[in-house]
């Protein structure tokens, strides 16, 4: 038997398999069964009244009703009306007294008529930590910051921005035309945004809290018709207090975000600068800034039709206004969020009208941290028998601050209540009475140093808070070692000291199983320990930070082989803006003092050194690109000091010098300015020194690696006449290995002749050196493309070079003395820091200068 | 100390108030500090809007200088006080009540009136349960002899009160007992 869910029909089959209908069993003058009545103006109730007569009735009037039809009608509609009535009233008082579950509950009786009707209503944007307008005062800000409180005065409100910490900052109250009607407290700064009117559009203002400059305050003005839904102002807690204006820390004004609804997010830096302008992903919900990024969330997409708000949460860094973390909010069907918000430590939280709060403990590893479940408030002891509310606040290690709210108030009201503390509770479900507190508190605390551990970043390995932290954890660790080996669980107790955090706290544990007698459980600890001794625990952390780091290092952009970099190296004529290179006239040079000691020591040996190598370069053009990588290496650390700027006026000169030994010996090889140091900077193109231009050849560097080479094997040759040359540093042996295979490949067999060139060269001395610095420049300047130099340029830019070669080779000593001079200024001021190692093959350069008397 | 003799036997209500300020409120600091040692002890840091348990002398001189709010203790609001009240007047025994609560109430009712909720009701209902709790202590005396006085939950103020009182009268009803037992006490003097 039952009633017509849409009109006024009973409806009943008998055992005789008759189908009964009854049209109008219900008489007017009772109130309508599928209509709303006046008196109810639920909408659940039509549903449920559908139901429940067919349970009460069904005996009465299925049992009744075939016999008593004919005249009892009234009767029994009476009865069935009186029912009904009941259920009325009974479904009323369900609706308006029961209403403990509260929300849910009711929810949960709409769920049905919605299914059918319409999809979830979607959440509205909001800022966490404000209320409604009530009594004409509300709050626009609560958070760990302070509070914002407006007062509605009808032509204006009032704002008064109060501070927990009256130390650090200054509080201030402001009449406000504009009605702001969303705001943000931050650790920094105070922002407000007004919706737009009919005089005034939208706009966001900024006010700084203290400050050294003046007009520190900005608005930033959106155009016409354009709403602001939320705002969010974040930056680094100050340091010092913001109070006095004189000793500000370095941290600027912070970061401010504003979503607007043309579906945009602006990121600004607290002094008004814009930088980014994203798009929302969906609709805009709420967000919060934190002191590197900000916590956005938003609904993608639409409500699901079973309830879920569908919200998604990202992380977006400032700096660079990449996304962080991106997750769906773990929001139970039928709820919606509540607050969300940043805990002392920087990580995000989020609080839902189910009453759970939530951490991200591991934020800082990039889209891979998990929502944490941290408190279920209700389960909370104090909560028993009576009813209460929990209206977040902020999340301060483990306390979790909130204002609690009595009966079924939604929003604190004023006088400001008191913050209250909850200890935040991992909601475990174990309730052994001693292993149960300890195991959540240690899972708890792990929690919490995870987060800081995260932040140390990648060079620290541990600070003394977090090893005392660890410390007082691995008591406790220790503590149910010592109960799981009481109640003789020995994996349990293994498996606890494989979480132990310190390598002395693993003789406790051992000393634990000993008092116990249990051997086996020793020994295994044992192992754990020499296996945790030989691996640093911290050093492990660490690596995986830096690990993590490099995976998410920006990929680089793509670069073609040939075509980026030969192509600006070596501009085509005509096209070439840069300025000439400057001439070098000695004459006017500064005079410099010379630097003493061993830094100018080092230059000049290193410069002779090149000489011999320049010498040797002559003819093997064809194996000089082989050159193994391993040599490469070292001169590219060495390079960047020696090509910059100083390198420019000597190098012009000195590549007339070059040339003036080329040109005397014209069978000798035409590159003859490779120079150990100038192969490797072929490599990086980056730092191509623009200055280089004119000389354009690298090729240099080509040669040059065989030119080593040679000079290698020379060196080997005569090392019996010359120990000094072959005590070169362990490098030069290796590469003499290498050398030998090339030699095999293919030496020419000119060698004698070559050292004796390089020998003359010598003679050259200093200003050979300085040449090879000089093509140390131009081999930057040129590209990566060691392969296709012309030969031609090479030559060319000798014999350009070769007209000055007059001038300047007279002039040797003092070439030297200037190269000397130049030479450790031009280190000191470009990297005074790095220590310059040069090949080191010291005496050399005496040598020869015995050698030129 | 210039009190007469009289007086001199107990120790002066401001000087229960003294030892009473030993004890630990807590508060919720408007300015924040680092870790301070004094000579009690160590206290803070205090770190706003977290709750710091600090003593009563410290939370008033902070107090008093407007830098923190004090958070009343549980004892201390209206609803407690009149549940203590009504078993304070219908039943003959002293209701539990904190050991220095006078003290206290007194302290944070001077300081942090704005801090209690209804404050002058509080006072009133104090003064309530004070008088209840007197005369039952006056009563307690009258069952004084001359060994013991059991008057469980009695409260550091009222035991102040009734000391010089039964200090001496106990002192006389011992001497006007010790009659028989005097041989004993002198073979142990």
């Amino acid at each position: 038997m039952a009633f017509s869910p849409s009109r006024n029909l009973l409806a009943w089959t008998d055992t005789a398999g008759d189908l009964t209908r009854w049209s109008d069993p219900i008489p007017s003058s009772a109130p309508d069964p599928v209509k709303n009545s006046a008196g109810t103006n639920s909408v659940t109730v039509p549903v449920k009244r559908k139901a429940t007569p067919t349970l009460f009735d069904d005996d009465n009037v299925a049992v009744a009703r075939p016999e008593k039809r004919g005249g009892d009608v009234d009767l029994d509609e009476d009865l069935g009306i009186d029912l009904d009535n009941d259920d009325w009233i009974l479904d009323d008082l369900d609706g308006a007294l029961n209403d403990d579950g509260g929300e849910a509950k009711r929810l949960a009786a709409e769920g049905g008529v919605k299914e059918m009707v319409s999809v979830t209503k979607a959440q509205p944007a909001f800022q966490p930590g404000s209320t409604p307008m009530e009594n004409k005062k509300r709050y626009l800000a609560y958070n760990m910051v302070g509070v914002i409180e407006v007062t509605d005065q009808d032509t204006h409100h009032i704002v008064n921005v109060e501070f927990h910490d009256r130390s650090l900052r200054k509080s201030y109250h402001f009449t406000d035309h504009f009605r702001y009607d969303i705001a943000s407290l931050g650790e920094r700064g105070a922002l407000y945004a007004c919706q737009p009117e009919a005089e005034h559009a939208a706009h966001v203002i900024y006010k700084p809290y203290g400050t050294w400059a003046s007009q520190s305050e900005w608005t930033y003005e959106l155009p016409a018709g354009t709403r602001v839904l939320g705002i969010a102002a974040g930056g680094p807690p100050p340091s010092k207090s913001l109070r006095d204006k004189s000793d500000v820390d370095g941290g600027g004004q912070g970061n401010v975000v504003l979503a607007t609804s043309d579906g945009e997010l602006v990121f600004l830096t607290g002094s008004g600068i814009e930088r980014a302008c994203l798009s929302m992903p969906g609709d805009f919900v709420t967000m919060v800034a934190g002191s590197e990024w900000v916590f956005i969330v938003s609904r993608d997409g639409s409500t699901t039709m079973d309830g879920s708000q569908n919200l998604t949460g990202r992380l977006i860094k400032f700096d660079d206004f990449c996304i962080l973390q991106k997750d769906a909010l773990p929001i139970p069907k039928r709820h919606t969020l509540k607050w969300v918000g940043i805990t002392e430590e920087g990580a995000p939280a989020m609080y839902d009208s189910s009453g759970v709060l939530h951490l991200m403990p591991r934020f800082r590893i990039p889209l891979s941290a998990t929502w944490m479940r941290v408190l279920d408030t209700n389960k909370l002891e104090r909560r028993e028998g009576k009813h209460e509310s929990y209206w977040p606040v902020g999340l301060a290690g483990e306390a979790f601050m909130c204002l609690i709210l009595k009966g079924r108030q939604a929003h604190p009201g004023f006088p400001r209540p008191l913050i209250q503390e909850l200890a935040i509770r991992l909601p475990f479900k174990r309730t052994d009475p001693k292993e149960a507190p300890l195991e959540e508190h240690f899972a708890r605390e792990t929690m919490l140093l995870d987060i800081l551990r995260d932040g140390l970043g990648e060079d620290e390995l541990t600070t003394d808070a977090l090893a005392a932290r660890e410390l007082a954890l691995d008591k406790e660790l220790i503590q149910l070692i010592q109960h799981a080996c009481k109640t003789d669980r020995l994996a349990r107790a293994l498996d606890l000291a494989r979480l132990l955090h310190l390598t002395p706290s693993f003789d406790m544990a051992i000393k634990v199983a000993g008092f116990y007698h249990l051997i086996g459980l020793q020994e295994k600890l044992e192992a754990l320990k020499a296996d945790r001794a030989a691996d640093d625990r911290l050093e492990g952390l660490r690596d995986r930070r830096r690990g993590i780091a490099d995976d998410f290092a920006p990929a680089p952009a793509l670069r073609l082989p040939g075509a980026a970099g030969g192509g600006d190296a070596r501009p085509k004529a005509f096209q070439d803006f840069r300025p000439p290179p400057a001439l070098h006239r000695p004459g006017l040079e500064r005079a410099l003092p010379s630097r003493s000691g061993s830094g100018r020591g080092n230059t000049d040996t290193q410069m002779t050194d090149d000489v011999t190598v320049y010498g040797g370069s002559t003819q093997d053009d064809g194996w000089g690109t082989p050159s193994p990588d391993g040599k490469r290496k070292r001169p590219l650390d060495e390079e960047p000091p020696r090509a910059r700027s100083p390198g420019l006026d000597t190098g012009v000169k000195r590549r007339a010098i070059g040339e003036s030994a080329s040109t005397a010996r014209p069978a000798a090889a035409p590159q003859p300015r490779s120079n150990p140091f100038a192969r490797k900077p072929a490599a990086d193109s980056n730092n191509r020194n623009p200055f280089a231009a004119r000389s354009a050849d690298a090729n240099k560097s080509v040669h040059k690696s065989e030119s080593f080479f040679v000079k290698v094997d020379a060196a080997e040759a005569d090392r019996g006449k010359q120990p000094k040359q072959s005590k070169a540093k362990p490098k030069e042996k290796e590469k003499k290995e290498t050398v030998r295979q090339t030699t095999l490949f293919g030496l020419p067999p000119a060698q004698p002749a070559e050292k004796k060139a390089a020998g003359r060269k010598k003679k050259a001395g200093t200003p050979a050196g300085e040449e090879s610095q000089d093509t140390a420049v131009r081999a930057e300047s040129q590209t990566d493309t060691q392969t296709d130099v012309p030969m031609e340029e090479s030559q060319e830019a000798e014999t350009e070079g070769g007209g000055d070669t007059q001038v300047d080779e007279p002039s040797q000593v003092p070439n030297e003395v200037e190269s000397q001079v130049q030479e450790p200024d031009a280190m000191d001021a470009e990297d005074p820091g790095t220590p310059i190692e040069w090949p080191d093959s010291p005496e050399p350069r005496t040598r020869e200068l015995e050698a030129v008397a | 100390m210039a009190l007469p003799p009289s007086l001199r036997t107990s120790i002066s209500p401001p000087e229960l108030q003294l030892v009473a300020s030993e004890q630990l409120v807590e508060i919720v600091p408007l300015v924040s500090m680092e870790r301070t040692a004094f000579i009690s002890g160590a206290y803070g840091p205090l770190r706003p809007p977290t709750k710091c348990k600090v003593p009563l002398w410290m939370a008033s001189n902070l107090k008093l200088k407007k830098k923190c709010h004090i958070v009343p203790p549980p004892w201390l609001n209206v609803d407690f006080l009149q549940e203590r009240l009504l078993q304070e007047t219908t039943d003959p025994s002293f209701s539990e009540m904190p050991f220095r609560f006078a003290e206290v109430a007194k302290i944070l009712l001077d300081v942090a009136p704005d801090d209690l909720q209804n404050p002058d009701r509080v006072r009133g209902l104090l003064k309530d349960i004070r008088e209840a709790r007197q005369a039952k202590s006056r009563e307690g005396l009258s069952k004084l002899d001359h060994n013991e006085l059991m008057l469980p939950n009695l409260c550091a103020m009222e035991i102040n009160e009734i000391r010089p009182f039964f200090v001496r009268g106990m002192a006389v009803l011992t001497q006007l007992t010790r009659e028989p037992p005097q041989e004993d006490g002198m073979d142990q003097g």
